[in-house]
């Protein structure tokens, strides 16, 4: 890992978790559940250090820690920034320390690819850490940005197997994710306005079933609008998810939730109205985000994986509660 | 009338689709919703696909089609299985529409969308420039391998008048969520283009902002789907709503972002209201015969030019159906094709009424040439005929509107006017007005309308054998219960976005409810960095009066007393909101006060005026408003039948790059001026706006009230100027008479003539207010 480690003497800097507000994850559930333990654990530990500090980019809102729902699976996910403020290089070095196990050797030689490119081309974050709790056990993944400027094109066609698509539609690899258990390799793409039809587009390249019928369905419950022409986000992406062995596991469209569903507020409404109909347990949902200060929203999203049934995402800026000057 | 509520799904043949409406008071009455079908000319489809083998001239080939609206026998026949065999079929009447072809290229999706005629089985004709070979490949692929649907399709989406049955809707624009919006996403945003990039922008911010909302509350029984249908329908409503705001808003632009000079407004539609109702309807185009296919395929060495000619719009008189004219004799002018050269389209037929107009490409100069010269000769019923004068361009689709004819229909509906109400409205009387052709006298005509609903619709239609202009004027005048008359005219339309118009002249004009129009004011500060003073405080009072309903009294007022502008851009709060008669031609606002600048100086307005259109006061750092009094007394009624007055200023880069001289065309109406001059001249005119002085009608007096125009001073000019055109059309159809090019070194007012002379060639006025007058007017503010 040359080009990460390489050049003068950079010392890794501690993760400084103790700005990120953990307290505020009580609030999805039992405080007693072992995933929320572990999630918290994972984010909540750290030397006492003064609270506040730089915002975060990881979320609008400024918040160095975001929590991702999935329905109708129940799954909670968190991402983490774990150094605001700090250089995107300096954050880089950071995640990979806070990673639960090693990568593997295919994922080192893709932090490599992208740390270069990062130093080649200036980055706007270097990398996030995520979690999520698999059968009781916690499971870490690293995601980095792709700077613009980057040469990605080969190597995503390599990656992908297949001639890349949509040429006009203004494609960009923005970042990739590692997740340290399956060795898997997730590609993260930036778009422009997509067609409903320009989903199954997308799937077919990864040979997946052409299923984008049922994205298209949920933006337009989420809406409540026929959708006619182009999916009605001002700012959307979807990602390609790949197992270690390289093979094509899942799709995923996304939108940034405001440019899809406009302030937190609406957000909530539409999230909550389409779960009640589908029967989701949004209870830890409709908690973090109380109607009476809901947080901003990241990201709201679908995922496609072959055989089972689409999952929803959404992602929530966590919030510090009311009157918490920090947490330890 | 067809029930919205009644829709039903028919399957016919092999998994096709048709819907019925029952009509809302004869239950045995329905109306099919026809289904786009490729056409047929001579017996074979009007399709070709044609590749360029050696010199595309830029594209590697091109796809023309056209395509119709039919009701198919088949599915009449199955409707008639299901509903029985007794009923009868109505016709449905479009105001509107667009029909969209959908298809892709290698995965990617493109949309083309058309004008369909609106008349005979709404023909659209469409010509898809194929740029690559793989794009010409795919639509071989596509269209040719036998049998079955094509994965292309057209969608047709068409306006069709009805009642909001079942449900009630309210559309609602929060101008503080998008302005808010603006303000953190983006702070500069200046020029918005044409108008399908408006309303682009529109959609986004209200989506993001929050700022659009629907609400639609079902009546009982309703079901989830016709929700949906509601809702959509509002969505749509309300985003033209807004997009015409903005639109609007920057042609008036005293300022930058036009967002945020718009204001909020609300509307609610009760069930029973007559409403433009959208019916989307799609199929798939089909694929060809091997057979079919060696026809209508060609390779050729080199593009050839070609051209849509289409008859669009109501082309038959709404009292019999009569056709306007028998046929239009078109001839080409390009320099391959030059005989053979004149085709004839036909008005009563239908299936003669567009026409693909082919020649050989023309590479004399080197590369393609695109343009061509065409005229036509129009031979009316009664025998006559009209030659149009050449017209040079490269545009690929020319349509011929009802204007072109000389023929103007425009339909009054009553959508809410409180006919029925204890204290309601008696009656509303409706004058009409719009330029007849040289040689015809001008009148305002006046009808009455008495109750609401398409049944009661007041239809003014002339037929003339020569062409006329696209617009008109009207004013409203409710009679009330109690023997009172509230007038309600709008304000000059500016036609600013002529992509929105849609029949060309066939236009429907919704009559509401004349009280409780919720209006907004807004006062908005700029204080631009890098000034030599900024502003400091503002205190100011804003009252409304409406001459035309209430004298001479202020009906509203508003005070915004010790406000602190901050940022680039801030607004005075609370917002001012009240409920108004909708009368924006004559109502205004009449401001006073004082803006405190940093560098100790003060700037008093004093009574300054503007006109209800405009219903944010801009003030700024950098400039100082005036009001301007246009004095329309003088005008000689006994002669003139109506004056429309445009005022604007210019911007600097324009008032540099004009000098003393400022383009003709800047003198005709913007529907009027090629694409090229309206870009030119939207980049270039500020604060816009454009006063109908409507003379008297039937029974009215004559229009004496005063109009405003609030100008802006840069604060480093010593003077300030404005232009203006006048265009007075006359009683006997002699040729219009305007005000000859001239600069005007006067006060902060403009005297209309009684007539200016006949036989002076138009032109505009340049009005410059000399540092003394501005000095006096100063003096007398302090």
């Amino acid at each position: 890992m040359s080009a990460l480690f390489g050049g003068a003497g950079q010392t890794i800097p501690q993760m400084a978790w103790n700005h990120i507000p953990v307290a505020s994850l009580d609030q999805l559930g039992c405080p007693a559940s072992q995933e929320l333990r572990l999630l918290r654990q994972a984010v909540g530990e750290g030397p006492d250090q003064d609270a506040g500090g730089a915002p975060s980019d990881l979320t609008p809102a400024g918040a160095p820690l975001e929590v991702a729902f999935v329905w109708p699976s129940g799954e909670l996910r968190v991402s983490a920034d774990p150094c605001p403020g700090a250089g995107a290089r300096a954050r880089l070095l950071s995640c990979l320390s806070g990673l639960t196990a090693a990568l593997s050797p295919d994922q080192a030689r893709h932090v490599e690819r992208v740390a270069a490119w990062q130093r080649a081309h200036g980055s706007r974050f270097g990398g996030w850490l995520g979690y999520r709790v698999i059968g009781g056990i916690l499971r870490s993944k690293l995601y980095l940005d792709v700077p613009r400027g980057a040469p990605w094109e080969t190597w995503e066609e390599e990656v992908c197997g297949r001639a890349p698509v949509l040429p006009s539609r203004g494609l960009r690899l923005s970042m990739i994710g590692l997740d340290t258990r399956s060795g898997g390799l997730e590609l993260y793409y930036r778009c422009d306005r997509l067609f409903p039809k320009e989903l199954d587009t997308l799937l077919t390249r990864l040979r997946l079933p052409e299923r984008g019928g049922e994205v298209v369905a949920l933006v337009a419950a989420l809406t409540r609008r026929s959708i006619r022409f182009e999916l009605p986000s001002y700012d959307m992406g979807f990602s390609y998810a790949f197992d270690g062995q390289g093979r094509p596991q899942a799709f995923t469209w996304y939108s940034v939730a405001e440019a899809l569903l406009g302030p937190p507020d609406r957000v909530r409404e539409a999230i909550l109205r389409v779960g009640r109909a589908a029967g989701w347990d949004q209870d830890a949902y409709a908690r973090l985000t109380d109607a009476r200060a809901v947080p901003g929203h990241g990201l709201v999203g679908a995922v496609l994986a072959p055989e089972l049934p689409m999952q929803v995402t959404a992602t929530v800026a966590a919030s510090r509660p009311q009157g918490e000057a920090g947490d330890a | 009338m067809f029930d919205i509520t009644t829709v039903r799904e028919i399957d016919y043949g092999s998994d096709q689709v048709a819907y019925v409406y029952q009509d809302h008071d004869d239950p045995k009455l329905w109306y099919m919703v026809p289904v786009p079908t490729l056409r047929r000319v001579n017996g074979a489809p009007a399709f070709s696909l044609t590749s360029y083998t050696k010199n595309g001239g830029g594209i590697a080939g091109l796809c023309t089609f056209e395509m119709e609206l039919i009701q198919p026998t088949e599915a009449r026949r199955a409707a008639e299985e299901v509903l029985g065999d007794d009923i009868s079929w109505g016709g449905f009447t479009w105001v509107g529409g667009t029909a969209f072809f959908y298809y892709d290229i290698e995965g990617e999706a493109e949309v083309l969308a058309v004008e369909p005629t609106l008349y005979g089985t709404n023909v659209a004709a469409f010509q898809v420039p194929l740029k690559t070979a793989a794009a010409v490949n795919t639509f071989k692929n596509a269209y040719s391998q036998g049998g079955g649907a094509s994965p292309f399709r057209v969608e047709y989406d068409m306006q069709v008048l009805t009642m909001l049955l079942g449900a009630k809707a309210t559309v609602k624009y929060v101008a503080e969520a998008a302005i808010e919006y603006q303000k953190t996403y983006k702070t500069v945003r200046d020029t918005w283009g044409n108008q399908k990039k408006v309303l682009q922008e529109v959609k986004q911010v209200m989506q993001q902002s929050g700022a659009g909302e629907v609400k639609v509350t079902l009546g009982a029984g309703s079901s989830p789907e016709l929700e949906q249908r509601v809702r959509d329908w509002g969505w749509t409503t309300l985003e033209n709503q807004v997009a015409n705001t903005i639109a609007a808003a920057a042609a008036m632009a005293t300022g930058p972002d036009p967002v945020s000079a718009t204001t909020s407004f609300e509307q609610t539609y009760e069930e029973d209201t007559v409403i433009d109702w959208s019916t989307p309807v799609s199929t798939f185009m089909r694929k060809f015969s091997a057979e079919e296919w060696s026809k209508l395929f060609v390779e050729v060495d080199n593009r050839k030019l070609s051209v849509v000619f289409n008859l669009i719009g109501q082309l038959s008189r709404t009292s019999d159906g009569g056709a306007v004219a028998q046929s239009i004799t078109v001839t080409v002018d390009y320099p391959t094709r030059k005989t053979d050269n004149t085709f004839t389209l036909i008005v009563t037929d239908g299936d003669q009424s567009s026409q693909i107009y082919e020649a050989p490409g023309d590479f004399s100069g080197g590369a393609y040439n695109p343009q061509f010269t065409y005229s036509y000769v129009i031979l009316f019923e009664d025998g006559k005929t009209y030659e149009s004068e050449p017209v040079t361009t490269t545009d690929t689709l020319i349509n011929l509107t009802p204007n072109n004819f000389g023929v103007r229909q425009v339909t009054f509906i009553g959508q809410d006017v409180p006919f029925t109400a204890v204290t309601g409205v008696k009656s509303v009387d409706i004058d009409f007005f719009f330029a007849p052709p040289l040689g015809n006298p001008a009148i305002v005509q006046t009808k009455t309308m008495t109750a609401n609903g398409e049944a009661n619709a007041i239809t003014f239609d002339s037929y003339y054998d020569l062409p006329i202009g696209q617009a008109y004027t009207y004013r409203l005048r409710y009679v009330m219960d109690d023997g009172s008359v509230i007038v309600s005219q709008p304000p000059g339309a500016l036609s600013s976005s002529p992509d929105n118009t849609n029949s060309g002249n066939a236009d429907i004009v919704f009559v509401s409810d004349p009280k409780g129009l919720f209006t907004q004011f807004t006062v908005r500060a700029f204080n631009y960095p890098g000034k030599p003073a900024d502003l400091l405080l503002v205190d100011v009072t804003a009252q409304y009066f409406d001459p035309a309903n209430d004298g001479d009294k202020a009906l509203f007022q508003n005070t915004w007393s010790n406000w602190q502008p901050s940022g680039l851009l801030s607004f005075a709060e609370p917002r001012w909101n009240f409920q108004a008669v909708d009368n924006m031609n004559t109502a205004y606002f009449n401001i006073s006060g004082t803006i405190f600048y940093s560098d100790g100086k003060s700037f008093m307005l004093d009574n300054y005026k503007q006109s209800s259109e405009y219903k944010t006061l801009t003030i700024s750092n950098t400039v100082e408003n005036y009001s301007v009094k246009v004095d329309i007394g003088q005008i000689d009624w006994d002669k003139v039948a109506n004056v429309n007055l445009t005022m604007f200023q210019l911007s600097d880069e324009a008032r540099e790059r004009f000098g003393d001289t400022l383009p003709r065309f800047l003198t005709k109406p913007r529907e009027e001026m090629t694409s090229e001059e309206r870009a030119l001249a939207a980049g270039s005119q500020e604060n816009l706006i454009l006063f109908n002085v409507l003379g008297p009608g039937q029974g009215t007096p004559t229009d004496q009230l005063e109009r405003y125009y609030g100008i802006q001073r840069e604060r480093s000019e010593p003077t300030v100027e404005f232009y203006y055109t006048a265009i007075y059309v006359m009683k006997d159809g002699s040729a219009p008479r305007e005000l000859v090019d001239q600069k005007v070194e006067g006060r902060l007012s403009v005297e209309l003539p009684a007539l200016p002379p006949a036989s002076v060639a138009g032109g505009i006025v340049r009005q410059v207010i000399d540092p003394e007058a501005l000095a006096a007017r100063t003096r007398a503010a302090e």
